[in-house]
């Protein structure tokens, strides 16, 4: 792995080196605690941000750490290591969605039918971001998490989810119309175009 | 005045903490992993010598893979022979002679030294090929069920 020293990176995108890696495969749990020091971190942001609680971020971080010492034998370094890893989180919370039956209809007009309603917005938390995220339809969050914040193409959630992608892009349309009315509940039909815009 | 494209961004979700999960959390996996590791050696043990031979029979019996074309730097074929040699040295796990396993040690400390202080591709190399040849002696040893001896 080419590593450029003078490079910041942050979360999934940080590099560990091959020897690191190397040691981890071999079971040495050292280089496991390194990964872990490296690595938990995003893991547990993204799960806390799709998932909305401590406790069932913890197991996400715990069930994600206990595969990595397993499955990282098998990790070629086809992908960097941080984007192998992010799926396995990213996989890791879907099954825990799923577990709580938590997975909502395929139909995006069912799937937005139970949210809270625009009246609801309360003024104490109307720009408490995490609040409001967590009253997004469990699928729609992990929606706009994964594409706004980590980075998935509408076309790599399609594969995730077994759908179109125009599937997500009306996911990810009406959960930015949702927040927008939760945070400004006097405007209405205003165009909202993702930030930043990927295909 | 037209009214400012609305984006993620301009909703602060952009802004969205991070978190850290609790100190406590990594010696709780540590201690499920280890939980995992000897409940798995149990079941090894248990399976016993028929397992080992079956292993050993089957990797007589059938022809080996066909090799893959190697691609990239001198370096990345040396960690790919690499990881290729542990994956056969798992296989061989229960084998490990204590001498081997120092030697080993060794060459990856010396390989995470230079790592650590950003050593270039040139100095990798040797010690990447240093830590191959130990795992194919142990590979070998384990093989002849002998001791490393290296002189």
């Amino acid at each position: 792995m080419d590593m450029n020293p003078t490079e910041i990176r942050t979360g999934f995108a940080q590099l560990v080196d091959e020897m690191t890696l190397a040691r981890a495969r071999r079971g040495d749990v050292a280089a496991h605690a390194t990964l872990y020091r490296t690595y938990a971190r995003p893991c547990y942001t993204l799960a806390m941000r799709v998932l909305g609680s401590s406790a069932a971020a913890e197991d996400i971080v715990q069930d994600v750490f206990l595969k990595l010492m397993d499955a990282i034998r098998q990790y070629r370094g086809d992908a960097p290591f941080g984007a192998w890893l992010k799926r396995m989180t990213v996989n890791a919370a879907i099954d825990q969605l799923r577990s709580q039956r938590h997975i909502d209809p395929d139909d995006p007009e069912l799937l937005f039918a139970n949210a809270a309603e625009p009246g609801n917005t309360l003024a104490a938390d109307a720009y408490d971001v995490m609040g409001l995220l967590q009253r997004l339809p469990p699928r729609a969050r992990l929606i706009l998490v994964l594409h706004e914040l980590e980075g998935y193409t509408h076309k790599e959630l399609a594969e995730l989810f077994g759908q179109t992608e125009s599937y997500s892009k009306s996911i990810l349309s009406r959960s930015l119309r949702r927040l927008q009315e939760w945070l400004r509940p006097d405007t209405t039909e205003v165009e909202i175009s993702p930030w930043p815009s990927r295909s | 005045m037209a009214e400012p494209e609305l984006s993620l961004k301009a909703l602060r979700l952009a802004a969205l903490p991070e978190f850290d999960p609790p100190p406590q959390l990594w010696a709780r996996i540590e201690a499920a992993h280890l939980r995992r590791r000897q409940r798995r050696r149990l079941v090894q043990w248990g399976a016993g010598m028929a397992a080992v031979l079956t292993f050993a029979a089957l990797a007589t019996l059938l022809p080996s893979a066909p090799t893959v074309p190697v691609n990239g730097s001198p370096l990345a074929q040396l960690q790919r022979q690499s990881h290729e040699l542990e994956q056969r040295y798992a296989g061989l796990d229960g084998t490990l002679a204590d001498d081997g396993e120092t030697e080993l040690r060794a060459a990856e400390l010396a390989l995470q030294r230079a790592y650590d202080r950003g050593a270039p591709a040139e100095e990798l190399l040797p010690l990447w090929q240093q830590r191959n040849e130990v795992l194919s002696s142990l590979i070998a040893v384990a093989a002849d069920g002998a001791q490393l001896t290296r002189i």
